[in-house]
């Protein structure tokens, strides 16, 4: 299974490639007033209006100080959302576990696309 | 013949011619013998007596007046008066007595008078005794605490002679230690001297330190400013690798979502990633180092600036080390100049403290002198004042002796 791995906060994190549509270095984003509590805001990306969900907020961990260096823009169905992350690592390859993937040997927290987005929504 | 002769033979012939006249004429009157005898007779004897008693009241009167007034004179009263008429004997006699009278009295009067004066001139040199007796006491008393007094003169002048003497000893070591301070201050000019000059070489040199200190601020700076262009670069550098990292990135999702046939494309985005991710590991040391040598110089330009701060105040602490060494060189040229002036004071202070302790050493010998003098004229007045004392006595003892004569003379009843 090929992965996009990127680290947010000394813990490395992976998810699916083919729910990542590109990696873009993070625009300023605009915070929503009485918005949901996993998503920083609103960002332009790539011509786009796309939502910001907070990944240590929907993880219940405690956010990094300052604002997200990178997003990761989503594929369709759910390109008009982006995940806050630190820096992105680079791709692998490996095979999934229970919540998490070893890839070169080393363990990285494997994230659900569906999952996110459905804590982001308060599902 | 004298006078009293005289009326003696007047009297006799006074009575012979009236008894004769009695005897012619009575037997004219009375014819009867008998009884003109009788009246011859009577008459006759009362013409004698009568002569009888004339002539022994002319002869006696005055020596009965003499003798009451001498009577009178011997009692002491000097002031009876000797009446004197006529010319006899008697008269002489009265005469004679009542001027002898007069010149006792005389003599009396001036013997009292002279008696009074002796009284009263032997209290005045009585008391005067007793006043120049007791002046002479104050006087002995006066020489006496004059002595004392030249003693203790005597005994606080040599005092101050040995006060002087010491102080002359303080002047001499006074001058022995203004001549060490004036050779200490001549010295002490000389390394002066020599300390101003070299503190003007340190000044010089300092200068110079200075001067390379700036021009190594000045090339630590152009180094900081091209360590800062190197940040820069790197920072575009690393930005350059971070766009090519994402790049790579979304190559390979790209090459991912294109299936099998894009498999190539993406093993070449990873190497550009891999190679991206090296170029901005390689970014991140240089930009590290580069920090490194920007605070490294930053710290040479502070070591530097803090070196050219320092090596300024250094020259102004050797100037003004200079500028005191000056003001050493001209304190000490008037310490020199001061410290002689205080030997040639101290020389003449002395000259001057000999001088006075001659001068004292004559005046204690006076004042012994004038002591001994003085106890001299002390006993020399004792002496007087017992003379003065014997005066006295005798002064006194001559105004009992007026008193005495005076008493005597009371005896006297003189006329005022």
């Amino acid at each position: 299974m090929d992965l996009l791995t990127f680290q947010l906060d000394g813990t490395r994190y992976a998810l699916p490639l083919d729910a990542v549509a590109e990696v873009l270095v993070a625009p300023a984003v605009r915070r929503v007033p009485a918005g949901p509590p996993g998503v920083l805001g609103l960002a332009e990306a790539c011509g786009r209006i796309v939502a910001v969900l907070d990944l240590a907020e929907l993880l219940g961990r405690s956010a990094p100080p300052g604002a997200p260096r990178h997003l990761v823009r989503f594929a369709p169905p759910h390109d008009r959302s982006a995940l806050a992350v630190g820096q992105p690592l680079g791709t692998g390859t490996g095979t999934p576990g229970a919540g998490h993937v070893v890839i070169a040997g080393v363990p990285h927290v494997l994230l659900d696309t569906a999952e996110l987005l459905k804590r982001a929504s308060g599902g | 013949m004298s006078l009293v002769q005289k009326k003696l033979a007047a009297s006799f012939l006074l009575v012979t011619a009236l008894c004769t006249a009695v005897a012619v004429l009575v037997p004219r009157l009375q014819p009867d013998l008998y009884w003109g005898t009788v009246l011859v007779v009577s008459l006759d004897l009362v013409i004698g007596l009568g002569g009888a008693w004339l002539v022994s009241w002319l002869v006696v009167r005055r020596l009965k007046q003499l003798a009451a007034a001498a009577s009178v004179i011997s009692r002491g009263d000097l002031t009876r008066i000797v009446a004197v008429d006529g010319s006899d004997e008697t008269a002489e006699l009265a005469r004679a007595f009542s001027t002898m009278l007069a010149n006792l009295l005389t003599v009396l009067q001036e013997v009292r008078a002279t008696a009074e004066q002796v009284h009263d001139s032997a209290l005045a040199l009585s008391r005067t005794s007793h006043d120049v007796g007791t002046a002479t006491e104050g006087i002995a008393d006066a020489s006496r605490a004059i002595a004392r007094g030249a003693d203790a003169q005597a005994e606080d002048v040599a005092r101050t002679s040995a006060l002087t003497r010491e102080l002359a000893g303080s002047v001499d070591r006074v001058a022995a230690s203004a001549e060490a301070v004036r050779d200490a201050a001549t010295a002490a000019a000389s390394r002066g001297a020599d300390g101003a000059l070299a503190a003007r070489a340190a000044s010089d040199g300092m200068v110079a330190v200075a001067r390379a200190v700036d021009a190594s601020a000045s090339a630590v700076e152009g180094f900081q400013e091209r360590a800062g262009e190197i940040g820069k670069i790197v920072a575009f550098i690393a930005s350059l690798a971070e766009q090519t990292h994402l790049l790579a990135i979304n190559a390979t999702i790209e090459a991912a979502r294109a299936g099998d046939d894009a498999r190539g494309f993406a093993v070449v985005a990873e190497e550009v990633r891999r190679l991206a991710d090296h170029v901005r590991g390689f970014a991140e040391q240089i930009s590290s180092l580069s920090e490194e040598i920007k605070e490294g110089s930053q710290s040479v330009a502070r070591g530097i600036r803090d070196a050219a701060h320092a090596s300024g105040e250094a020259r102004s602490t050797v100037e003004r080390a200079a500028a005191s060494f000056d003001g050493i060189l001209e304190a000490t040229r008037r310490t020199t100049e001061r410290a002689q002036a205080i030997t040639d004071g101290a020389g003449e202070q002395r000259r001057a403290a000999r001088q006075v302790d001659e001068a004292l050493e004559r005046i204690v010998r006076i004042a012994r002198e004038n002591a001994r003098g003085t106890e001299e004229t002390s006993r020399a007045t004792g002496g007087q004042t017992a003379s003065i004392q014997r005066l006295a006595g005798s002064a006194h003892e001559l105004a009992r002796t007026a008193d005495t004569l005076k008493g005597l003379l009371s005896t006297f009843k003189l006329r005022e």
